[in-house]
């Protein structure tokens, strides 16, 4: 198989099952939607035909299954009620692992004879018992009457098997009857007793198989479904296929792999009814595979560079050469636009970070039993295509976190004065060159000194240690490896994995997690994140002879050190900046090369940051530069890359909070 | 100033020290006030960086601190290579005011074995006549550039106020860059009044 078109089925499946989610949520709110149930249906239709294309046997079959659920719902045969969408929704997540299993290169193994026996059942019109999400897991119909199966299907391992299985009975038991089957499919095809070669007149009952066509081979699972239900065998096969199981009906042979000769690309799959689709969308769009995203962005990297160093080598000219100042400034813009441009190449909306967290909360709150509303809101706000995807695992935990351990049992807050309904609220937030992603839910709330305890508890942190902690630092615990606050692990939390998976997710991203909470009203998580990776502004500092670098992300302030300002508490040094903030200050000299600056004999300057004040020898500048891996030694953790300067050196950027963590820890110089 | 040998060498020293310490005192102060209008440049400059493009517009006032305060340098830079050579003129008029006053006030008796004396007090006093000429254009070149200097000042507070023009335009990060502008501002009018006082002083001793 081709593999371009494997990895175009496998992007464009993925963009459809995630939109077919959505849709089914919204489904629970608007069961009659007609524009709803088409856009699954086609989804599901669409999945179909490619998977055929590509000879996924196994979910051409599960699809099929489900287009025909969809179908009925559709021509409202049937009405959508939560457990059949329940049930929808955890057969989209079987085609989710179906195309992983197709993206490594296997063909997939069949979905779960349970969940198909139900989804199949809700398509005959039954109604299983399987509404409430506590007996969820129970597939079968409770109070349908059930019968022992038996069927030969393929393994995952590609062999094949007899599965017995219980499975419901019809509730008409006229459907046992094969040949009132195929009356009933003649009946729904062509109207009451209208089909061709029949009876006007009372003939439903006595008549007989119309003969079969011989020029259509008999495909049950076609990808054109308009053309196959046209087609009289094709149909009977279905209904056959729906009574018996794929290829079980007696006397029929199973039916080798459908594969549809004609079937098209599933991109440029038409698909039945055109709807909301926007026309003319392949005009406007292409697929472009992220690695050469990531080359242009990388080769942009290394223009910014060079234009930094002509910049720089411009200005040593002086004004000298005006023609030359001003072929500079022009370059700095193009370069600054094309960086721009390119940059927005690889930037999504927020709405692709935000699609999971709806299925994610009803899910959640059902487990739980407590009533939620999610809100999202900004998921126009753009962020690079990176931070999406490495944030998607983070913010479910968040989430999930929030569901679990911040809003209560819809008892327990209307004992505290609440609504019985939790709010969950996901924000993004654009400011200037930094999203902030919020999620807030109006919880309980943290409760610092029992973050405290547990932390003493599970020997985290030592007493003495603990007996110095602020109360933002108490709440920082939760980002500690192992910290729990749950006795019990449950299936969402309390095994104390997890936020600092979430906190190392954020800081690789070159970003940062606040937590800011009240008791009884609730907490807040906010992770402020870069808008790219690609270029970091950073701000130059000499340390004697020798140039840093800092992200200007870090930076709040520039200043004079006045030396009436240091003072000596507990033995660290503070300083006090304007009449009420007093900072840690951190001598860079002493740090970074073991010699410290003395206030008043070296040239001095403070550079304000959230982790205090640094003390520099002078700040030099700002530059837009792109940071360089380093692979020098564990010892060097303290700084997160190197760059080039505009002078050409190589310039180390500083990772302030490793290096602030590392002296708390006594390893830095 | 007028290099007269009708002004004593004491007179003259208490001007040439005057202005030697005005301009120590001046030179040192200057330096702080340029590297802090510098530092509160570059301060706009993380500002804007940290919100990137939405503040495009201040950056570029941003930008136009840091090359006033670049410009400020190299007027400061002028104005300090316009003051040697007037001290150096200060200290050569002083050491040839203390040689004539020497040679005018020998006792007759020596006067009487040095024939010569007169006229080498006259090539002093030529000598003198040029130098005075040289301190003049040298304290008209230092006017320039005190001129220069003000005019560089002026321009860098046109650029505040059109920093606290933008910053007025721009929605959430108003506060920040008001603050910042107003530090500018701030530190600008130090100069200001630092070179105000230095260039009445000076005119003081050269008038």
């Amino acid at each position: 198989m081709d593999n371009d078109i494997l990895q175009e089925f496998l992007a464009e499946s993925r963009e459809l099952l995630a939109d077919a989610q959505g849709q089914l949520l919204r489904l629970e709110a608007s069961p009659d939607d007609a524009g709803i149930l088409g856009a699954i249906f086609r989804a599901f239709h669409t999945l179909k035909g490619g998977a055929g294309f590509l000879e996924a046997q196994n979910m051409v079959d599960w699809c099929h299954h489900l287009e025909d659920l969809l179908d009925k719902l559709r021509d409202h045969k049937l009405q959508a009620d939560g457990g059949m969408i329940d049930a929808i929704l955890r057969s989209t997540d079987v085609i989710e692992r179906m195309l992983g299993e197709m993206g490594q290169g296997e063909n997939p193994a069949p979905g779960p004879a349970d969940l198909s026996a139900l989804v199949q059942a809700y398509a005959r019109g039954e109604q299983p018992a399987t509404s409430t999400p506590e007996p969820r897991a129970a597939a079968a119909p409770a109070s349908a009457p059930e019968r022992t199966w038996a069927e030969t299907r393929p393994h995952a391992s590609g062999q094949s098997g007899v599965y017995v299985e219980k499975k419901a009975l019809a509730q008409n038991p006229a459907e046992d009857d094969l040949e009132a089957a195929f009356n009933r499919t003649l009946d729904e095809l062509y109207g009451q007793g209208g089909a061709p070669g029949l009876e006007p007149t009372g003939a439903a009952g006595r008549a007989t198989p119309a003969p079969r066509p011989a020029a259509v081979p008999p495909v049950p699972n076609a990808s054109t479904p308009q053309t196959a239900e046209d087609d009289l065998e094709a149909a009977f096969n279905r209904t056959l296929d729906e009574l018996y199981g794929q290829g079980g009906a007696p006397g029929v042979a199973r039916a080798s792999a459908p594969v549809p000769a004609t079937v098209p690309k599933p991109a440029n799959k038409p698909s039945p009814p055109p709807a909301a689709e926007p026309q003319g969308r392949e005009d406007t769009t292409i697929r472009v595979d992220s690695a050469r995203l990531d080359q242009a962005m990388n080769q942009v990297g290394e223009l910014v560079l060079l234009r930094n160093r002509l910049s720089a080598a411009v200005a040593r000219l002086g004004q000298s050469d005006e023609t030359l100042v001003r072929l500079a400034r022009e370059t700095d813009l193009t370069v600054n636009d094309l960086q721009g441009i390119v940059m927005r190449l690889r930037m999504q909306p927020c709405k692709r970070l935000f699609q999971s967290l709806t299925r994610v909360v009803r899910d959640a709150s059902r487990n739980l039993g407590k009533k939620v509303r999610l809100e999202i809101e900004g998921e126009d706000v753009e962020i690079d295509k990176t931070v999406i995807d490495a944030l998607s695992g983070p913010l479910i935990h968040l989430v999930r976190n929030a569901l679990d351990h911040g809003l209560e049992t819809p008892q327990d807050r209307q004992a505290a004065g609440k609504s019985e309904e939790g709010l969950l609220r996901v924000a993004a937030i654009h400011l200037g060159d930094k999203v902030q992603i919020q999620v807030i839910d109006d919880g309980r709330g943290m409760n610092p000194q029992k973050i405290l305890q547990s932390a003493l508890s599970k020997g985290i942190i030592a007493e003495t240690e603990a007996a110095r902690l602020s109360e933002r630092e108490m709440l920082e615990l939760i980002f500690l490896p192992g910290f729990s606050t749950k006795d019990q692990v449950s299936e969402l939390s309390g095994r104390g994995v997890g936020m600092d998976v979430v906190r190392s997710a954020v800081q690789q991203l070159r970003g940062r997690v606040d937590i800011a909470t009240r008791p009884n009203q609730g907490t807040t998580l906010t992770l402020e994140l870069p808008l790219t990776l690609a270029v970091l502004p950073v701000l130059y500092f000499r340390l004697r002879r020798q140039t840093y670098a800092l992200p200007v992300s870090t930076v709040d302030n520039l200043m004079e050190i006045d030396p009436s300002h240091v003072h000596s508490i507990s033995g660290r040094l503070m300083i006090q900046i304007g009449a009420e903030r007093i900072v840690p200050y951190i001598d860079l000299g002493l740090q970074l090369q073991g010699v410290p600056l003395h206030l008043g004999k070296d040239p001095c300057e403070g550079i304000l940051t959230e982790h205090g004040l640094l003390v520099v020898s002078e700040a030099v500048g700002t530059e837009d530069s792109v940071v360089k891996p380093l692979d020098i030694s564990a010892q060097t953790s303290w700084y997160q890359g190197a760059t080039i300067s505009g002078g050409g050196d190589v310039v180390l950027i500083l990772d302030l909070q490793a290096l602030t963590q590392a002296m708390r820890t006594g390893q830095a110089a | 100033m007028t290099y007269d040998t009708r002004v004593s060498p004491t007179e003259l020293c208490g001007g040439f020290v005057g202005v030697a310490d005005v301009t120590f005192s001046f030179q040192g102060q200057l330096r702080r006030y340029l590297r802090e209008i510098d530092r509160k440049a570059l301060n706009a400059q993380v500002l804007v960086k940290r919100h990137g493009k939405d503040l495009a517009g201040y950056g570029v006032v941003a930008q136009s601190f840091r090359e006033g305060a670049q410009q400020l340098q190299t007027a400061a830079d002028e104005m300090q290579q316009a003051i040697h050579p007037l001290m150096l003129g200060f200290m050569q008029t002083l050491l040839d005011s203390y040689r004539i006053d020497k040679l005018e006030h020998l006792p007759e008796t020596a006067r009487q074995f040095a024939p010569g004396l007169q006229r080498a007090i006259e090539e002093r006093q030529m000598q003198l006549e040029t130098r005075t000429e040289q301190g003049r254009r040298a304290s008209t070149r230092l006017r320039q550039a005190l001129a220069r200097f003000e005019s560089v000042v002026a321009e860098l507070e046109y650029v505040v106020v059109n920093g606290r023009i933008e910053a007025a335009l721009k929605g959430d990060a108003r506060a920040a860059l008001a603050q910042v502008s107003s530090d500018m501002d701030k530190a600008v009018v130090q100069v200001r009044n630092l070179l105000r006082t230095y260039t009445d002083q000076i005119e003081k001793v050269l008038s």
